[in-house]
Protein backbone atom coordinates (compact mmCIF):
# COMPACT_ATOMS: atom_id res chain seq x y z
CA UNK A 1 0.00 0.00 0.00
CA UNK A 2 2.74 2.48 1.09
CA UNK A 3 4.74 1.68 -2.08
CA UNK A 4 2.11 3.66 -4.04
CA UNK A 5 2.36 6.76 -1.91
CA UNK A 6 4.82 9.27 -3.34
CA UNK A 7 4.12 12.21 -1.08
CA UNK A 8 1.85 12.39 1.85
CA UNK A 9 1.10 15.30 3.65
CA UNK A 10 -0.48 15.43 6.88
CA UNK A 11 -1.66 17.94 8.79
CA UNK A 12 -0.09 20.60 6.68
CA UNK A 13 -0.41 24.58 7.93
CA UNK A 14 1.37 27.35 6.59
CA UNK A 15 1.41 30.74 7.43
CA UNK A 16 3.23 33.86 5.78
CA UNK A 17 2.87 36.86 8.35
CA UNK A 18 0.74 34.94 10.40
CA UNK A 19 -1.72 35.13 7.47
CA UNK A 20 -3.24 31.63 7.49
CA UNK A 21 -2.64 29.73 3.65
CA UNK A 22 -3.13 26.68 4.36
CA UNK A 23 -5.28 25.12 6.88
CA UNK A 24 -4.52 21.49 7.89
CA UNK A 25 -4.24 20.12 4.52
CA UNK A 26 -3.94 16.07 4.59
CA UNK A 27 -3.13 14.37 1.22
CA UNK A 28 -1.62 11.57 -0.32
CA UNK A 29 -0.59 11.87 -3.84
CA UNK A 30 -0.23 8.40 -5.72
CA UNK A 31 3.23 7.64 -6.81
CA UNK A 32 3.46 7.40 -10.92
CA UNK A 33 0.11 9.19 -11.63
CA UNK A 34 -0.45 12.41 -12.51
CA UNK A 35 -2.45 14.56 -9.71
CA UNK A 36 -3.80 17.89 -10.80
CA UNK A 37 -4.43 20.45 -8.01
CA UNK A 38 -7.30 22.98 -9.03
CA UNK A 39 -8.71 25.85 -7.14
CA UNK A 40 -9.69 29.29 -7.97
CA UNK A 41 -6.57 31.89 -7.43
CA UNK A 42 -5.68 32.60 -3.91
CA UNK A 43 -6.72 29.19 -2.66
CA UNK A 44 -3.17 27.71 -1.82
CA UNK A 45 -2.53 25.46 -4.78
CA UNK A 46 0.64 26.84 -5.21
CA UNK A 47 1.50 26.63 -1.32
CA UNK A 48 1.19 23.65 -1.22
CA UNK A 49 3.34 22.36 -4.03
CA UNK A 50 5.77 24.81 -2.98
CA UNK A 51 5.61 23.13 0.88
CA UNK A 52 6.47 19.85 -0.69
CA UNK A 53 9.91 20.51 -1.98
CA UNK A 54 10.47 23.74 0.67
CA UNK A 55 10.51 26.28 -2.07
CA UNK A 56 7.95 27.84 0.69
CA UNK A 57 11.09 28.96 2.95
CA UNK A 58 12.32 31.16 0.11
CA UNK A 59 9.12 33.24 1.11
CA UNK A 60 9.93 35.57 4.02
CA UNK A 61 8.24 35.33 7.58
CA UNK A 62 6.46 31.98 6.62
CA UNK A 63 5.59 29.72 9.54
CA UNK A 64 5.31 25.75 8.24
CA UNK A 65 3.83 23.04 10.54
CA UNK A 66 2.49 19.77 9.94
CA UNK A 67 4.34 16.64 7.79
CA UNK A 68 5.47 16.47 4.70
CA UNK A 69 6.50 12.48 3.39
CA UNK A 70 8.40 12.41 0.01
CA UNK A 71 9.62 9.09 -1.48
CA UNK A 72 13.15 8.82 -2.13
CA UNK A 73 14.03 5.48 -3.58
CA UNK A 74 12.22 2.80 -1.57
CA UNK A 75 11.67 4.83 1.90
CA UNK A 76 9.23 7.82 2.91
CA UNK A 77 11.48 10.75 4.10
CA UNK A 78 10.38 13.61 6.41
CA UNK A 79 10.99 16.54 3.84
CA UNK A 80 11.63 19.20 6.31
CA UNK A 81 14.78 16.66 7.71
CA UNK A 82 16.23 16.50 4.32
CA UNK A 83 18.96 18.81 3.02
CA UNK A 84 16.49 21.05 1.01
CA UNK A 85 18.97 21.02 -2.32
CA UNK A 86 19.19 16.94 -2.19
CA UNK A 87 15.15 17.50 -1.56
CA UNK A 88 14.64 19.97 -4.89
CA UNK A 89 16.90 17.85 -6.51
CA UNK A 90 14.76 14.76 -5.97
CA UNK A 91 11.63 17.10 -6.35
CA UNK A 92 11.56 19.03 -9.32
CA UNK A 93 9.91 22.20 -9.75
CA UNK A 94 9.19 23.47 -13.43
CA UNK A 95 7.91 27.01 -12.86
CA UNK A 96 5.01 28.77 -14.17
CA UNK A 97 6.79 31.28 -16.51
CA UNK A 98 10.06 29.40 -18.20
CA UNK A 99 13.36 30.27 -16.41
CA UNK A 100 15.89 28.73 -18.47
CA UNK A 101 19.49 30.45 -17.90
CA UNK A 102 18.91 32.80 -20.58
CA UNK A 103 22.36 33.41 -21.82
CA UNK A 104 23.50 29.68 -21.29
CA UNK A 105 23.82 27.50 -24.42
CA UNK A 106 20.66 25.13 -24.47
CA UNK A 107 23.11 22.48 -23.70
CA UNK A 108 24.59 24.11 -20.72
CA UNK A 109 21.04 24.21 -19.31
CA UNK A 110 20.76 21.09 -19.48
CA UNK A 111 24.27 20.05 -18.09
CA UNK A 112 25.28 22.49 -15.31
CA UNK A 113 22.81 20.69 -12.81
CA UNK A 114 24.01 17.36 -13.04
CA UNK A 115 27.48 18.93 -13.59
CA UNK A 116 26.89 20.95 -10.02
CA UNK A 117 25.86 17.65 -8.20
CA UNK A 118 27.85 15.10 -9.52
CA UNK A 119 25.51 12.90 -11.38
CA UNK A 120 27.75 13.10 -14.25
CA UNK A 121 31.02 13.59 -15.20
CA UNK A 122 32.57 14.26 -18.27
CA UNK A 123 31.68 16.18 -21.37
CA UNK A 124 30.56 13.15 -22.99
CA UNK A 125 29.12 11.77 -20.58
CA UNK A 126 27.14 15.31 -19.98
CA UNK A 127 26.08 15.26 -23.14
CA UNK A 128 24.37 11.65 -23.24
CA UNK A 129 22.59 12.77 -20.57
CA UNK A 130 21.13 15.46 -22.46
CA UNK A 131 20.22 14.33 -25.23
CA UNK A 132 18.62 11.45 -22.93
CA UNK A 133 16.49 14.29 -21.01
CA UNK A 134 15.64 16.82 -24.01
CA UNK A 135 14.39 13.79 -25.84
CA UNK A 136 12.59 12.64 -22.78
CA UNK A 137 11.49 16.32 -22.89
CA UNK A 138 10.23 16.19 -26.51
CA UNK A 139 12.74 18.83 -27.22
CA UNK A 140 15.93 16.67 -29.18
CA UNK A 141 14.07 17.07 -32.39
CA UNK A 142 13.77 20.50 -32.36
CA UNK A 143 17.35 21.36 -30.94
CA UNK A 144 19.35 18.92 -31.83
CA UNK A 145 21.62 20.83 -34.39
CA UNK A 146 21.50 24.03 -32.44
CA UNK A 147 22.68 23.11 -29.13
CA UNK A 148 25.36 25.80 -28.97
CA UNK A 149 22.64 28.33 -29.31
CA UNK A 150 21.54 30.42 -26.36
CA UNK A 151 18.39 29.29 -24.49
CA UNK A 152 16.46 32.52 -24.77
CA UNK A 153 16.44 32.10 -28.60
CA UNK A 154 13.85 29.36 -28.22
CA UNK A 155 9.93 30.02 -28.74
CA UNK A 156 8.31 30.01 -25.22
CA UNK A 157 7.20 26.42 -25.16
CA UNK A 158 10.47 25.09 -26.25
CA UNK A 159 11.91 26.96 -23.28
CA UNK A 160 9.41 25.17 -21.13
CA UNK A 161 10.33 21.86 -22.54
CA UNK A 162 13.79 22.84 -22.26
CA UNK A 163 13.28 23.32 -18.67
CA UNK A 164 11.43 20.49 -17.73
CA UNK A 165 14.32 18.71 -19.44
CA UNK A 166 16.93 20.64 -16.59
CA UNK A 167 14.85 19.07 -14.21
CA UNK A 168 15.03 15.61 -15.49
CA UNK A 169 18.83 16.30 -15.61
CA UNK A 170 18.76 15.93 -11.81
CA UNK A 171 17.01 12.13 -11.65
CA UNK A 172 14.24 13.76 -9.91
CA UNK A 173 11.68 11.22 -8.36
CA UNK A 174 8.98 13.51 -8.53
CA UNK A 175 8.10 16.79 -10.72
CA UNK A 176 6.53 19.78 -9.28
CA UNK A 177 4.37 21.93 -12.12
CA UNK A 178 2.93 25.39 -11.78
CA UNK A 179 0.45 25.54 -14.59
CA UNK A 180 2.96 25.25 -17.36
CA UNK A 181 1.54 26.21 -20.28
CA UNK A 182 -0.22 29.34 -18.62
CA UNK A 183 0.98 31.89 -21.76
CA UNK A 184 1.35 28.92 -24.19
CA UNK A 185 -0.61 28.12 -27.57
CA UNK A 186 -2.37 25.69 -28.06
CA UNK A 187 0.50 23.50 -30.14
CA UNK A 188 2.92 23.96 -27.26
CA UNK A 189 0.12 23.22 -24.18
CA UNK A 190 -0.75 20.03 -25.95
CA UNK A 191 2.99 19.04 -26.11
CA UNK A 192 3.72 20.22 -22.16
CA UNK A 193 0.03 18.04 -21.37
CA UNK A 194 1.65 14.89 -23.49
CA UNK A 195 4.73 15.10 -21.96
CA UNK A 196 3.12 14.93 -18.31
CA UNK A 197 1.48 12.50 -18.84
CA UNK A 198 4.27 10.42 -20.37
CA UNK A 199 6.30 11.23 -17.89
CA UNK A 200 4.58 9.68 -14.77
CA UNK A 201 5.84 6.17 -16.37
CA UNK A 202 9.14 7.17 -14.41
CA UNK A 203 8.32 9.70 -12.42
CA UNK A 204 5.25 11.15 -9.92
CA UNK A 205 3.82 14.22 -11.73
CA UNK A 206 1.45 17.02 -9.30
CA UNK A 207 0.49 20.06 -11.00
CA UNK A 208 -1.43 23.12 -10.29
CA UNK A 209 -3.65 23.91 -12.77
CA UNK A 210 -6.32 26.77 -13.27
CA UNK A 211 -7.80 25.24 -15.67
CA UNK A 212 -10.36 22.33 -15.26
CA UNK A 213 -10.49 20.99 -18.78
CA UNK A 214 -6.45 20.70 -18.68
CA UNK A 215 -6.87 18.62 -15.36
CA UNK A 216 -9.33 16.55 -17.18
CA UNK A 217 -6.97 16.06 -20.22
CA UNK A 218 -3.86 15.16 -18.09
CA UNK A 219 -4.91 13.85 -14.21
CA UNK A 220 -5.30 10.53 -12.82
CA UNK A 221 -6.22 12.40 -9.65
CA UNK A 222 -7.89 15.62 -8.95
CA UNK A 223 -7.54 17.64 -5.31
CA UNK A 224 -9.91 20.52 -5.06
CA UNK A 225 -8.49 23.36 -2.50
CA UNK A 226 -10.64 26.30 -1.77
CA UNK A 227 -9.51 28.78 1.40
CA UNK A 228 -6.78 26.72 2.39
CA UNK A 229 -8.25 23.50 2.45
CA UNK A 230 -8.51 19.95 0.74
CA UNK A 231 -12.34 20.32 -0.44
CA UNK A 232 -12.08 17.21 -2.44
CA UNK A 233 -9.56 14.64 -3.77
CA UNK A 234 -9.91 11.69 -5.80
CA UNK A 235 -10.15 9.70 -9.45
CA UNK A 236 -10.27 12.71 -12.57
CA UNK A 237 -13.29 10.72 -14.12
CA UNK A 238 -15.46 10.93 -10.84
CA UNK A 239 -14.77 13.84 -9.62
CA UNK A 240 -15.49 15.27 -12.87
CA UNK A 241 -18.37 13.04 -13.76
CA UNK A 242 -20.14 13.52 -10.43
CA UNK A 243 -18.03 15.45 -7.54
CA UNK A 244 -18.91 14.63 -3.98
CA UNK A 245 -18.86 18.20 -2.33
CA UNK A 246 -21.54 20.83 -3.33
CA UNK A 247 -18.15 23.57 -3.93
CA UNK A 248 -16.17 21.26 -6.14
CA UNK A 249 -19.48 21.18 -7.58
CA UNK A 250 -19.62 24.79 -8.08
CA UNK A 251 -16.25 25.24 -8.86
CA UNK A 252 -16.08 22.69 -11.77
CA UNK A 253 -19.09 23.89 -13.59
CA UNK A 254 -17.64 27.63 -13.90
CA UNK A 255 -20.69 28.44 -11.41
CA UNK A 256 -18.21 30.99 -9.33
CA UNK A 257 -16.80 33.18 -12.01
CA UNK A 258 -18.05 36.18 -10.05
CA UNK A 259 -17.41 34.51 -6.74
CA UNK A 260 -20.46 35.73 -4.75
CA UNK A 261 -22.55 32.11 -5.00
CA UNK A 262 -19.12 30.45 -4.12
CA UNK A 263 -18.93 32.55 -1.11
CA UNK A 264 -22.65 32.23 0.11
CA UNK A 265 -22.15 28.71 -0.43
CA UNK A 266 -19.54 28.13 2.54
CA UNK A 267 -21.72 30.10 5.07
CA UNK B 1 -24.36 35.51 -13.75
CA UNK B 2 -25.27 33.02 -16.52
CA UNK B 3 -22.84 30.94 -18.19
CA UNK B 4 -22.45 30.63 -21.93
CA UNK B 5 -22.84 26.88 -21.51
CA UNK B 6 -26.47 27.38 -19.68
CA UNK B 7 -28.04 28.90 -22.76
CA UNK B 8 -26.97 26.14 -24.55
CA UNK B 9 -28.63 23.52 -22.06
CA UNK B 10 -31.63 26.04 -21.45
CA UNK B 11 -32.08 25.72 -25.48
CA UNK B 12 -31.54 21.14 -24.89
CA UNK B 13 -34.34 21.50 -22.65
CA UNK B 14 -36.59 23.25 -24.56
CA UNK B 15 -36.43 20.36 -27.55
CA UNK B 16 -36.52 17.77 -24.61
CA UNK B 17 -39.58 19.17 -23.56
CA UNK B 18 -41.25 19.56 -27.28
CA UNK B 19 -40.05 16.08 -27.89
CA UNK B 20 -41.93 14.67 -24.76
CA UNK B 21 -44.98 16.43 -25.39
CA UNK B 22 -45.31 15.52 -29.18
CA UNK B 23 -44.11 11.65 -28.33
CA UNK B 24 -46.81 11.65 -25.15
CA UNK B 25 -49.35 12.68 -27.91
CA UNK B 26 -48.40 10.00 -29.95
CA UNK B 27 -48.46 6.75 -28.07
CA UNK B 28 -51.97 8.16 -27.12
CA UNK B 29 -53.33 8.77 -30.63
CA UNK B 30 -51.87 5.09 -31.33
CA UNK B 31 -53.79 3.25 -28.20
CA UNK B 32 -57.03 5.12 -29.13
CA UNK B 33 -56.90 4.18 -32.56
CA UNK B 34 -56.68 0.60 -31.88
CA UNK B 35 -59.10 0.80 -28.96
CA UNK B 36 -61.37 2.55 -31.50
CA UNK B 37 -60.65 0.45 -34.43
CA UNK B 38 -59.29 3.77 -36.23
CA UNK B 39 -56.15 3.51 -38.34
CA UNK B 40 -54.05 6.45 -37.58
CA UNK B 41 -50.81 4.85 -39.19
CA UNK B 42 -50.28 7.15 -41.29
CA UNK B 43 -50.25 10.74 -38.73
CA UNK B 44 -48.18 8.35 -36.22
CA UNK B 45 -45.96 7.44 -39.33
CA UNK B 46 -45.01 11.21 -39.60
CA UNK B 47 -45.02 11.96 -36.17
CA UNK B 48 -42.37 9.21 -35.12
CA UNK B 49 -40.15 10.73 -38.28
CA UNK B 50 -40.40 13.76 -36.91
CA UNK B 51 -38.80 12.64 -33.45
CA UNK B 52 -36.20 11.04 -35.34
CA UNK B 53 -35.33 14.17 -36.62
CA UNK B 54 -35.58 15.69 -33.25
CA UNK B 55 -33.48 13.17 -31.78
CA UNK B 56 -31.12 13.82 -33.68
CA UNK B 57 -31.09 17.73 -33.43
CA UNK B 58 -30.62 17.03 -29.59
CA UNK B 59 -27.73 14.84 -30.09
CA UNK B 60 -26.09 17.59 -32.82
CA UNK B 61 -26.93 19.80 -30.21
CA UNK B 62 -25.15 18.02 -27.19
CA UNK B 63 -22.11 17.44 -29.41
CA UNK B 64 -21.75 20.88 -30.00
CA UNK B 65 -22.15 21.65 -26.22
CA UNK B 66 -19.56 18.99 -25.15
CA UNK B 67 -17.04 20.55 -27.77
CA UNK B 68 -17.48 23.98 -27.09
CA UNK B 69 -17.89 23.91 -23.13
CA UNK B 70 -16.12 20.87 -22.49
CA UNK B 71 -18.94 20.50 -19.47
CA UNK B 72 -18.38 18.61 -16.59
CA UNK B 73 -20.26 17.16 -13.26
CA UNK B 74 -24.05 17.82 -13.41
CA UNK B 75 -23.63 19.49 -16.83
CA UNK B 76 -21.80 16.55 -18.61
CA UNK B 77 -24.68 14.27 -16.60
CA UNK B 78 -27.50 16.40 -18.12
CA UNK B 79 -26.06 16.44 -21.11
CA UNK B 80 -25.68 12.57 -21.49
CA UNK B 81 -28.96 12.44 -20.06
CA UNK B 82 -31.02 14.82 -22.11
CA UNK B 83 -28.98 12.52 -25.24
CA UNK B 84 -30.42 9.30 -23.28
CA UNK B 85 -33.99 10.34 -22.43
CA UNK B 86 -34.31 12.18 -26.07
CA UNK B 87 -33.58 8.15 -27.60
CA UNK B 88 -36.77 7.07 -25.34
CA UNK B 89 -38.81 9.44 -27.04
CA UNK B 90 -37.78 8.42 -30.44
CA UNK B 91 -38.48 4.91 -28.75
CA UNK B 92 -41.99 6.04 -27.96
CA UNK B 93 -42.45 7.36 -31.33
CA UNK B 94 -41.26 4.23 -32.81
CA UNK B 95 -43.46 1.63 -30.68
CA UNK B 96 -46.51 3.97 -31.36
CA UNK B 97 -46.18 3.24 -35.05
CA UNK B 98 -45.61 -0.51 -34.06
CA UNK B 99 -49.32 0.53 -32.22
CA UNK B 100 -50.64 1.62 -35.13
CA UNK B 101 -49.76 -0.93 -37.22
CA UNK B 102 -51.65 -4.19 -35.59
CA UNK B 103 -54.62 -2.81 -37.14
CA UNK B 104 -52.99 -3.18 -40.63
CA UNK B 105 -51.67 -6.56 -40.21
CA UNK B 106 -54.45 -7.72 -38.30
CA UNK B 107 -57.83 -5.87 -39.72
CA UNK B 108 -60.79 -5.74 -38.65
CA UNK B 109 -60.20 -6.59 -34.43
CA UNK B 110 -63.72 -4.56 -33.57
CA UNK B 111 -64.81 -8.16 -31.57
CA UNK B 112 -61.64 -7.93 -29.60
CA UNK B 113 -61.60 -7.33 -25.87
CA UNK B 114 -59.86 -4.39 -25.80
CA UNK B 115 -60.20 -3.60 -22.38
CA UNK B 116 -56.63 -5.10 -20.76
CA UNK B 117 -54.93 -2.48 -23.56
CA UNK B 118 -57.02 0.88 -22.35
CA UNK B 119 -56.02 0.03 -18.94
CA UNK B 120 -52.43 -0.31 -19.47
CA UNK B 121 -52.53 2.38 -22.32
CA UNK B 122 -53.79 4.50 -19.25
CA UNK B 123 -50.66 3.80 -16.89
CA UNK B 124 -48.26 3.91 -19.75
CA UNK B 125 -49.22 7.38 -20.96
CA UNK B 126 -49.91 8.30 -17.16
CA UNK B 127 -45.93 6.70 -16.87
CA UNK B 128 -44.65 9.25 -19.83
CA UNK B 129 -46.31 12.21 -18.05
CA UNK B 130 -44.86 11.09 -14.33
CA UNK B 131 -41.57 11.11 -16.34
CA UNK B 132 -41.77 14.05 -17.98
CA UNK B 133 -42.86 15.75 -14.77
CA UNK B 134 -39.72 14.27 -12.95
CA UNK B 135 -37.62 15.79 -15.54
CA UNK B 136 -38.92 18.99 -15.68
CA UNK B 137 -38.60 18.87 -11.76
CA UNK B 138 -35.32 17.31 -11.35
CA UNK B 139 -37.92 15.25 -8.89
CA UNK B 140 -35.90 11.87 -8.02
CA UNK B 141 -38.89 10.81 -5.48
CA UNK B 142 -41.10 10.92 -8.58
CA UNK B 143 -38.75 9.83 -11.03
CA UNK B 144 -38.69 6.53 -8.23
CA UNK B 145 -42.17 5.09 -8.47
CA UNK B 146 -41.87 4.91 -12.39
CA UNK B 147 -40.34 1.74 -11.48
CA UNK B 148 -43.42 0.57 -9.54
CA UNK B 149 -45.70 1.35 -12.56
CA UNK B 150 -43.36 -0.34 -14.53
CA UNK B 151 -44.11 -3.73 -12.49
CA UNK B 152 -47.68 -3.05 -12.56
CA UNK B 153 -47.21 -2.98 -16.75
CA UNK B 154 -44.84 -5.72 -16.41
CA UNK B 155 -47.12 -7.64 -14.37
CA UNK B 156 -50.32 -6.95 -16.88
CA UNK B 157 -47.91 -8.13 -20.00
CA UNK B 158 -47.17 -11.38 -18.48
CA UNK B 159 -50.25 -12.18 -16.63
CA UNK B 160 -52.14 -11.97 -19.94
CA UNK B 161 -49.31 -14.30 -22.05
CA UNK B 162 -49.69 -16.77 -19.50
CA UNK B 163 -53.31 -16.56 -19.79
CA UNK B 164 -53.30 -17.15 -23.40
CA UNK B 165 -51.22 -19.93 -23.63
CA UNK B 166 -53.60 -21.64 -20.61
CA UNK B 167 -56.84 -20.90 -21.69
CA UNK B 168 -56.54 -18.76 -25.08
CA UNK B 169 -59.61 -17.35 -25.86
CA UNK B 170 -61.74 -17.97 -29.12
CA UNK B 171 -60.30 -15.28 -31.12
CA UNK B 172 -56.07 -16.65 -31.64
CA UNK B 173 -55.67 -13.10 -33.31
CA UNK B 174 -56.98 -10.86 -30.96
CA UNK B 175 -55.08 -13.07 -28.19
CA UNK B 176 -52.00 -12.35 -31.05
CA UNK B 177 -52.85 -8.66 -31.51
CA UNK B 178 -53.05 -7.84 -28.06
CA UNK B 179 -50.21 -9.45 -26.53
CA UNK B 180 -48.04 -7.31 -29.33
CA UNK B 181 -49.42 -4.23 -28.51
CA UNK B 182 -48.71 -5.11 -24.89
CA UNK B 183 -45.63 -5.89 -25.56
CA UNK B 184 -44.89 -2.71 -27.39
CA UNK B 185 -46.59 -0.70 -24.05
CA UNK B 186 -44.37 -3.36 -21.59
CA UNK B 187 -41.08 -1.28 -23.84
CA UNK B 188 -42.59 2.10 -23.28
CA UNK B 189 -42.89 1.98 -19.64
CA UNK B 190 -39.49 0.53 -19.48
CA UNK B 191 -37.93 3.70 -21.36
CA UNK B 192 -39.89 5.95 -19.23
CA UNK B 193 -38.64 3.87 -16.17
CA UNK B 194 -35.03 4.74 -17.44
CA UNK B 195 -35.88 8.22 -18.36
CA UNK B 196 -36.56 8.23 -14.05
CA UNK B 197 -32.92 6.56 -13.59
CA UNK B 198 -31.66 9.78 -15.67
CA UNK B 199 -33.36 11.98 -13.82
CA UNK B 200 -31.63 10.74 -10.83
CA UNK B 201 -28.72 10.56 -12.33
CA UNK B 202 -28.83 14.10 -13.28
CA UNK B 203 -29.30 14.84 -9.96
CA UNK B 204 -27.18 12.64 -7.68
CA UNK B 205 -24.81 11.06 -10.12
CA UNK B 206 -25.91 7.67 -9.55
CA UNK B 207 -28.19 5.70 -11.64
CA UNK B 208 -31.47 4.16 -9.68
CA UNK B 209 -31.40 0.99 -12.19
CA UNK B 210 -29.79 -1.92 -9.81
Amino acid sequence: MLDNVAVSVKDLHVSIDNKEILKGINITFPRYAVTAIIGPSGSGKTMLLRSINRLIELIPNVKVSGKILVRIGDKLHDAYTLDPSYLRQKVGYVFQKPNPFPHLSILKNVTIGPMLNGIAKGKKSLEKLAEEKLKEAGLWNEVKDRLHDAAWRLSGGQQQRLCIARALALEPEIILFDEPTTGLDLYNTKRIEELMVRLKEKYTVIAVTHSVDQAGRIADFIAFIYNGKLIEFGPAASVLKSPVNELTELFITGRVLDGVKFEKTLG
Amino acid sequence: MKRLLDEGLEKLTNMILDMASISSKVVKIAIEGYVNGRDVSKDVFQTSNQLRILEDEVVELSMELIARYQPVASDLRYIRSCMEIAYGFFRYGRYAYDIAQVLNMFGDLSECNKEIIQQTGEKVCEMINVSVAAFKNKDVELAKKLKLMDDEVDRAYIRFVKQAIESPSSGKKCDMATMLILRYLERIADHATYMGEFVEYIVIGDRYRK
